[in-house]
């Protein structure tokens, strides 16, 4: 090869080496620049993490801020930590402002778009807190579910989403969604250490809900071990205590709340001052209802500000149906406290002050004060069931049924669910019952004493009286009200024939009401009821009866003292009643000879025995009816003297009829 | 060529044993419990030597009954320490009547036993271990501290 080839040929062979060096350290340098980045980004984020553990929050804050984010803006873990410091510093001051939250947000949806599951958390999170501050739960919570819903899409696995869905659920009132978003996130247990807390936190709610307030507190102490500056937690638990006090029975439960409600109390701070006195004056109710009424006493007294008693007689008034309160030395001065407002307060306020004056002179039975204030109150607020219950209440007590059945009716289509009023209120609607209607005849005895017969029959759902001048007697009562049923409560009538009979109800003893018509004829009468209670609820009943007092009449086959051949003659009687018809099972017959006596009803075949109606006539309801009986003597008539036949029967209304044959045999004239 | 040989050869008695040396003071670390320090006595008493695995840091990585040496940022006399791991994230510990238990099952004794202050049912949050000391008559550690998050884990305990 010539000497300049080989030039060129190294040359060329350089120039490769030159490229490919010249690549390689390109690529060499940007590897070493990414790499530097990330170690960077993990050097700055450890920093923040390490601030973020240890609780130095601003100087996280800086480290992500400054760091970070600048080094990779679209990496989310800076986002999370950033928004779990906002968020963990809400929980400590719930006043704290939004906006830093809203900026991170803002940044993270510009690098990461707003489908991002970090990003729809975050947003979900801002739109539940503003919810939360300015109680537009309604509009608010239903975006932050479907953001959720969206994040969870993305990260199926996540308890903090469910977390987060069960807490919307509950701002919504949903208890029932939020339990099962809650057993859902606890079936994962995958959860951020910061969801820790508000797990506990909404945990407790739920137990609190079941009135199991002992383990909802323990929840709130978890809660509150986990992060001592849970300020719901704190507030939730000493709710938790003051329902426990109010709506426990048992002794030691009651203790064990006041003892909880003290340390809670004490714990609080100094913004929560009214929480501070309606919780010692919870405590003083407790060691009311313990009978302790030093303690009661040194409770009250701690109790400061007028405030306190609105909630406090609000919190009467919602449990005064539930919970009968024994004594309460604090209700005068309760009433003596709110009476001195001389102020003019706002509507809400004015409301409460009503509520809780009306409960208060409920429990001391000065219903006209009381009922004054829930009239007062219902006129502030007609959309307030707790005043319509209480007005119902009152009025309920005074013995003012319809006003009470109105009220109460009203409370309960602003709140159905309120079980003891609704169970009240079904009292109310309770109508008089009208029941054990007999028919009597009174006589006087010699000595001028009263006996009653009884006169009336039913037979096949029909009731026939067999005097002139029965006596309806009937039990009135009225379930709806304690209040007994007066006589101008009750309205009766007697028609007969279409014509309307005076008469007059008279109270008997007790429940027991008495009708006396004027004298009846026989025929179809209707005796009418009715009965109104004091709550408005009526109730009517009608008695027919058929009033027959003739006694049923015989047609026999064979004449009176007629004789008759020996042997065992075949008698036919025909049995009449006009108006009731004949009762079957009371006819009798029996033979008397002279040396023979068959008890009646006895020995006597009857082969016979049914309705006889006129040729002709259709077999109806209150026709001529009668009974035909035809039998045969149960032994040869040929034995010596007179034989005596007697029948006797009733008929449906029980007037007794009798005839009797006195009959010759034909061989007794030959034997004497 | 020989001398190439040599050289190499003395090249590797060197560079070999430095890379083993350099590699094992990587990974591992020899420390002593501080004088002052009982609350693991005596598994690990008060000066005795132990040996941790720097690469043994995540909770994945640890199984309940591990010790672990981890840091304690809030405590200045002495900030690491070891710690027994008794349950990894998504467990569920309770302590009742003076026992622990995870996920309904009762620990058993490690150490010295004594009645620890109840704790209602708390669950461990993802990247974090939850530890208790085996020297229980010093007492449990608040919830929070019993929870480690894997960045303040320094390593596993290999060798004591």
């Amino acid at each position: 090869m010539a000497p300049s080839a080989e030039r060129a040929e190294l040359g060329l062979l350089s120039l490769i080496e030159i490229a490919i060096l010249v690549v390689f350290g390109a690529l060499a340098a940007l590897n070493v620049s990414s790499t530097m980045d990330k170690f960077r980004l993990r050097k700055h984020f450890n920093i923040a993490l390490d601030n973020y553990l240890t609780r130095s929050y601003p100087d996280a804050i800086l480290e992500l801020q400054e760091e970070c984010i600048p080094a990779k803006p679209d990496f989310t873990g800076s986002y999370r930590m950033l928004l779990a410091i906002q968020f963990e510093q809400l929980l400590a001051a719930p006043k704290t402002s939004l906006d830093p939250a809203e900026k991170v947000l803002e940044t993270l949806g510009s690098h990461v778009g707003q489908d991002d599951p970090t990003y729809c958390i975050g947003q979900a999170a801002l739109l539940t807190e503003t919810a939360r501050r300015s109680g537009t739960a309604k509009s608010k919570v239903p975006q932050a579910l479907a953001l959720l819903e969206k994040a969870r899409k993305a990260e199926p696995d996540l308890s903090d989403i469910d977390l987060a869905i069960a807490t919307n659920k509950m701002l919504l009132g949903d208890v029932e969604g939020a339990r099962a978003a809650v057993d859902e996130a606890l079936k994962k247990k995958k959860f951020s250490r910061t969801a820790l807390p508000y797990l506990y936190n909404l945990m407790g709610v739920l137990k609190c809900v079941e009135r199991k307030f002992g383990e909802g507190i323990a929840e709130f102490q978890k809660t509150r071990e986990l992060n001592p500056g849970f300020k719901d937690a704190q507030y939730n638990s000493a709710i938790a205590a003051l329902q426990g006090i109010m709506l426990s029975s048992d002794r030691s439960e009651i203790q064990k709340y006041i003892g909880l409600a003290e340390r809670v109390i004490q714990s609080l701070p100094p913004e929560q001052a009214e929480l501070q006195n309606l919780g010692r004056i919870a405590i003083g109710l407790g060691y009311t209802k313990l009978d302790s009424a030093k303690d009661a006493g040194r409770a009250y007294e701690s109790a400061r500000g007028d405030l306190s008693l609105y909630n406090y007689g609000l919190q009467l008034a919602r449990e005064s149906m539930r919970v009968q309160y024994s004594t309460y030395s604090m209700r005068p001065a309760a009433i003596k406290k709110l009476n001195e407002i001389s102020k003019e307060l706002p509507k809400e306020q004015e409301l409460q002050k009503c509520l809780a004056l009306a409960a208060l002179y409920l429990y001391d039975n000065n219903l006209g004060q009381a009922m004054t204030f829930a009239k007062k109150a219902v006129a502030l607020d007609e959309s307030c069931y707790v005043a319509h219950r209480l007005a119902g209440t009152i009025a309920y007590k005074a013995g003012e049924y319809k006003e009470a059945r109105y009220a109460l009716e009203k409370s309960l289509q602003l709140k159905p669910d309120q079980h003891d009023v609704s169970d009240l209120y079904q009292t109310l609607l309770q109508k008089p019952t009208i029941t054990q209607i007999e028919f009597f005849e009174v006589a006087l005895r010699k000595d001028d004493q009263p006996v009653r017969t009884k006169v009336g029959r039913v037979f096949d759902g029909r009731t026939f009286v067999r005097s002139p001048k029965p006596v309806l007697w009937a039990r009135v009562r009225s379930p709806s009200t304690p209040k007994p049923l007066v006589k101008e409560q009750i309205v009766c009538s007697v028609s007969m024939g279409g014509r309307e009979l005076p008469a007059a109800p008279a109270f008997d003893k007790d429940d027991m009401i008495l009708i006396v018509p004027p004298p009846l004829q026989p025929g179809e009468i209707t005796f009418r009821i009715k009965v109104s209670d004091w709550a408005g609820n009526t109730e009517e009943t009608t008695v027919p009866v058929v009033v027959d007092i003739a006694k049923p009449t015989f047609e026999w086959n064979i004449e009176k003292d007629a004789t008759i051949t020996p042997g065992k003659p075949l008698f036919v009687i025909k049995l009449f009643d006009d108006l009731s018809g004949i009762d079957t099972e009371t006819i009798r017959v029996s033979y008397t000879a002279k040396t023979l006596k068959f008890p009646a009803g006895k020995g006597v075949d009857v082969i016979d025995k049914g309705i006889w109606r006129e040729k002709g006539e259709k077999a109806n309801k209150g026709d001529k009816a009668t009974e035909t009986i035809s039998f045969k003597a149960p032994f040869d008539v040929d034995i010596p003297g007179p034989v005596w036949i007697t029948v006797t029967a009733a008929d449906r209304a029980g007037n007794v009829g009798r005839d009797e044959r006195t009959l010759k045999v034909k061989g007794e004239t030959k034997a004497e | 060529m020989r001398g190439l040989i040599a050289s190499l050869l003395y090249f590797l008695m060197i560079f070999v044993p430095l890379a083993i040396i350099t590699y094992l003071g990587v990974r591992y670390g020899i420390n002593k419990v501080d004088d002052d320090f009982n609350r693991m006595n005596p598994t690990l008493p008060p000066g005795k030597l132990y040996i941790i695995d720097r690469t043994v840091r995540k909770p994945d990585a640890l199984q309940p009954g591990d010790l672990i040496m981890f840091h304690r940022p809030n405590e200045e006399k002495i900030p690491n320490v070891v710690a027994r791991v008794i349950a990894k994230p998504g467990s569920v510990v309770k302590i009742e009547n003076g026992r622990a238990f995870v996920n309904d099952v009762a620990l058993p004794d490690l150490g010295v036993r004594a009645d620890l202050e109840p704790l209602g049912s708390m669950i461990v949050p993802t990247g974090h271990v939850c530890i208790l000391y085996d020297n229980q008559k010093t007492g449990r550690p608040p919830f929070p501290e019993m929870l480690v998050h894997e960045r303040l884990i320094l390593g596993k305990v290999v060798w004591k």
